[in-house]
């Protein structure tokens, strides 16, 4: 009934725009007294349909969240809906299952190039020489840390009061020794060659954490039953949903600059409807491989939190690679170098996603210009060197379909560094084109600088230029606690079992006071972030003295 | 009365309900048939061999089997008689600086070596380093994302209190962050001509024993931060006087805590064959929820500069036992220099030790000399105030001192 009513009511309108007389600007806000234009411009037409409805819904929150002003409270934002949190897909940097890079590549909208097979060495021109001469003095400081990180790992794991440690911490601990000795001798040595290298921040075993909405997965199997239950939605069942994924990981080592990497992808190629139509689509649910689910709240950390003295942007990370020795090795070469390609793939999505969230972008808000960095995933002796770039966050909803950008990575198979250290502790076969590479990546000068509305165009100001310092105090407050994983105290309202058999499945109660949350029709997981008791103050802390009731309780500053 | 039959008689009805019970369980008498057959060398087995025979339990070998600990007595492989005075990380001796001058044989000089003293003076550091001083201390302690449950906060006027539990920065993070980020500006200070020179790791372990006045002494003790030379630091010029300490009531080894199980082994973490062996500077820091004294009292300052006193000690006595051979007793061939820090995040206790002698003894014409200033405080106040980031009363002294520190050769 309301449906035709409103289509009425449009008709309506429709017919006494065309009748050509001069209107009461009032409904449509077009033509002031006395003007009216020749051809009737008519508003579009609203699709009514459940459907549609709710896709404006989620426009008109999307777009809520873009005019939040600050970083912090759109972080805030994001977190509104949910007071208990989202259910995430677990995505982390200790698991990776079998057959992972369908669904990371349909996770992330990410397009594998092409491995270029190993390139035969470049005749050395003369004019190279002098770089000749700097690789030599890298090599004799890399080699030479490289014996002396073994060492030191011998010495910690030969200690008499060490715990014996398992093969994925041990290989852990011998790795992160080793690219911290690396790091800092290859700083050392380039640093006079490259200027930027002075400038970098080097972030030790860092907090990466990103979260994110992906569009275009089957539903599972209750929501599907759910939906299958009601009449109106019967004929919807079987629609494509968002699974909403959480990344949650620590790198060895980060390094960080001013400035951003340059792009290695022009915008053109980064268009490309049909190539995104062809990458995969992995539909089932992400948990018949091997992932699980958790309940969190959305959580974006690059490593470190907002800064005040500026953007910071990711140069170059090293992941940990040891957690692929728990495989068997029944799953074949093949799914072990596409384990690899997968946690470059993840880990730089989502450490780019979380920079992005910092400059005011988000899953539900598009990137204005591209993002690159670069990843390294090792095991001390094995070297995978990854280029990522991140062209497109909008992966929810109908984006998977229409969206034309993709993102891009490409990278190396793994490399040995050298061939083994011997007993005495020399090195033995050092392999120079791993050196060149990772020389070539620390080389790699961040070259992008934009300017302050280029680059956060949808942040009006920061959190800490609020004057009020209670809402300074309250947004930072927020921010760090649903960072911090921190359970809620109260347990959530439970149905009991007789409740189910005797209220809820059988009604043999009706005389029963309708007082409890599922008679009330209330979905505590739906209870929102804001739906709390505020705290109160004491009347010895009022402002405004003890006979002050508005000071009653403590203001909240929910975006 | 008389005493007749009837006065006599008890009543045995529990003896008669009984009764039942008891004549079910027939004894079996000995007729000597056993006997017999035995003597005749027939084997004789009894019912209950038959139906409940004697099993072994075989022990089952499970993957892992926990492991059970030796008993820590007598029987123990590493027992001695003779107790050693273990001196390790998280205790303290209650006699403070005096108690340590006395263990380690060191005179105590209120002022570092010339050379040092001479750097800080000359040196003439921009602005801009103290910039970045600060956005590595902010980095640190304020920005970095970890969020693990801190150690309950005390008010010591309402111990009755319980505050809300914050989430933070662990106290091991902090500093190791805080150490690394003040190195790393200090190396793009110095340039590669000085950090081709040195190299560093993190939490190593030197172990020392030595004999003082007939008791036996073990220093065990971790460095969170070692920066080691390819050439040792000379041996500081000029002549020291001064005198021990007089301990008296107290003898040095009070409050040690005293092993008898115990390994008279050296470790030092680096083989002497490596380019950059040479201890240069220790970096240790100071948790004041694991160090303590007895019963959990807190330490004062004197202990703290013990105890950076010993640390630096400890590496420099197994570093002169690597060099010279475990059974090193008397006045080094050369002298043995190496500077320590001891940090907590916010305090900075600077110190140089030169080693010149093993002899601890209290007849020892040799002393080894301690040079150190007292505690500086890097800042009063970081962390956020109301949501800004805030950073009170930065002292730029503090760098200063790490950067002349590292560049003493």
């Amino acid at each position: 009934m309301l449906r035709f009513h409103r289509v009425n009511q449009l008709r309506g309108a429709c017919v006494r725009l065309l009748s050509e007389q001069p209107q009461k600007a009032a409904r449509w806000e077009t033509a002031a007294e006395g003007e009216y234009l020749a051809e009737p411009e008519y508003p579009e037409i609203r699709d009514l349909t459940f459907k549609a409805r709710k896709q404006r819904d989620a426009a008109e929150w999307h777009e809520e969240i873009r005019q939040v002003p600050t970083v912090e409270e759109k972080l805030i934002k994001i977190n509104m809906p949910r007071y208990y949190g989202y259910k995430v897909i677990d995505f982390n940097d200790n698991k990776t299952p079998y057959n992972a890079l369908p669904l990371t590549q349909h996770y992330t909208r990410t397009v594998m190039e092409e491995r270029v097979p190993a390139a035969t060495k470049e005749p050395k021109v003369g004019a190279e020489a002098k770089e000749d001469d700097l690789f030599k003095s890298v090599r004799e400081d890399a080699i030479e840390a490289l014996e002396f990180a073994h060492d030191c790992h011998r010495h910690l794991s030969q200690l008499p009061t060490s715990t014996p440690l398992d093969a994925i911490a041990t290989e852990q601990q011998l790795t992160q020794i080793v690219v911290e000795q690396l790091n800092r001798s290859l700083l050392q040595a380039l640093s006079a060659a490259y200027p930027h290298l002075s400038e970098l921040e080097v972030d030790y075993n860092p907090r990466h954490e990103a979260f994110w909405a992906v569009g275009g997965v089957d539903p599972p199997k209750n929501v599907v039953k759910s939906k299958e239950g009601r009449d109106w939605q019967k004929d919807d069942a079987k629609d494509s949903v968002d699974r909403l994924v959480q990344y949650t990981g620590s790198p060895y080592l980060s390094l960080r600059h001013r400035f951003q990497l340059a792009p290695w992808k022009t915008p053109q190629e980064s268009e490309n409807l049909e190539l995104s139509k062809q990458l995969p689509r992995f539909k089932k649910d992400a948990r018949t491989l091997g992932y699980s689910t958790k309940h969190q709240h959305s959580i974006n950390v690059p490593g470190y939190w907002p800064s005040p003295n500026g953007q910071n942007f990711g140069v170059l990370s090293f992941q940990s690679r040891a957690h692929l020795q728990l495989r068997p090795e029944s799953y074949g070469e093949r799914d072990l170098q596409e384990a690899l390609d997968a946690q470059a793939i993840k880990a730089s999505y989502a450490w780019l996603l979380a920079q992005a969230n910092y400059n005011g972008f988000n899953t539900y808000n598009e990137l204005t210009y591209p993002m690159n960095t670069q990843t390294v995933i090792t095991n001390g002796r094995e070297w995978s060197f990854y280029e990522y770039q991140l062209n497109t966050l909008l992966l929810h909803g109908n984006n998977e379909a229409v969206n034309p950008r993709v993102n891009f990575c490409r990278g190396t198979t793994p490399l040995p560094l050298y061939g083994e250290i011997s007993p005495q502790g020399k090195c033995v076969d050092f392999n120079d084109a791993a050196l060149r590479k990772l020389i070539a990546f620390y080389a790699n000068a961040p070259s992008v600088q934009r300017s302050g509305k280029e680059l956060q165009p949808f942040v009006a100001q920061r959190a800490l230029d609020y004057e009020d310092f209670e809402q300074r105090d309250f947004i930072d407050k927020t921010v760090k606690h649903l960072a911090s994983k921190r359970p809620r105290h109260l347990e959530l309202p439970e149905t009991y079992l007789w409740e189910k058999l005797y209220k809820i499945d059988n009604k043999t109660r009706s005389m029963e006071a309708k007082r409890r949350f599922y008679d009330l029709d209330i979905n505590p997981w739906q209870r929102t972030l804001d739906q709390h008791e505020k705290e109160y103050v004491p009347k010895a802390v009022r402002p405004g003295g003890r006979k002050n009731r508005e000071g009653r309780f403590k203001k909240t500053y929910y975006p | 009365m008389r005493l007749t039959n009837k006065l006599c008689a008890q009543h045995i009805g529990w003896h008669f309900k009984k009764h039942w019970l008891v004549q079910g369980k027939r004894v079996p008498k000995e007729t000597g048939a056993a006997a017999e057959l035995l003597k005749l060398g027939i084997v004789v087995k009894s019912p209950e061999d038959i139906l409940n025979p004697k099993l072994e339990k075989k022990r089952v070998r499970i993957v892992g089997p926990r492991e059970s600990a030796i008993p820590e007595d007598s029987a123990h492989p590493n027992w001695h008689s003779k107790v050693c005075h273990s001196i390790s990380d998280n205790s303290v001796l209650i006699g403070g600086l005096p108690q340590a001058q006395v263990l380690t044989n060191s005179i105590e000089l209120q002022t570092f070596p010339k050379q040092i003293e001479d750097a800080i003076a000359n040196q003439q550091l921009s602005n801009a380093i103290d910039k970045n001083v600060r956005n590595a201390i902010l980095a640190a302690h304020v920005l970095d994302a970890e969020q693990v449950k801190l150690p309950k906060v005390r008010l010591p006027e309402r111990p009755a209190f319980n505050l809300p539990r914050t989430y933070g920065i662990s106290h091991e993070r902090v500093n190791r962050l805080l150490i690394n980020k003040l190195l790393h500006e200090i190396e793009k200070l110095a340039g590669r001509s000085v950090s081709v020179r040195r190299k560093m790791i993190d939490n190593a372990f030197f172990k020392a024993s030595l004999t003082k006045d007939g008791d036996l002494y073990g220093f065990a003790l971790t460095a969170e931060k070692v920066v080691f030379a390819n050439r040792a630091i000379e041996a500081i010029k000029g002549k020291f006087e001064g005198s021990l300490p007089d301990l008296y009531p107290m003898k040095s080894t009070i409050s040690i805590p005293k092993q008898h199980i115990y390994l008279t082994d050296n470790l030092y973490p680096l083989r002497t064959d490596i380019n950059c062996s040479h201890p240069h500077t220790i970096f240790s820091v100071f948790n004041k929820n694991l160090v303590n004294n007895v019963h959990k009292s807190d330490v004062t300052t004197s202990q703290l500069q013990a105890r950076t006193l010993l640390k630096a000690f400890a590496v420099a006595a197994a570093r002169a036992k690597q060099l010279h051979g475990e059974s090193l007793e008397g006045v080094l061939p050369k002298p043995i220099v190496v500077q320590s820090v001891q940090t907590d995040g916010r305090t900075f206790h600077f110190g140089v030790l030169q080693l010149n002698t093993l002899d601890l003894g209290a007849n020892s014409t040799a002393k080894n000399y301690w040079f150190h200033r007292p505690a500086y405080d890097l800042f009063s106040e970081c962390g956020y105030q109301v949501g800004r980031t805030s950073l009170e009363n930065y002292n730029g002294d503090v760098f200063r001192i790490l950067n002349a520190f590292y560049n003493n050769s």
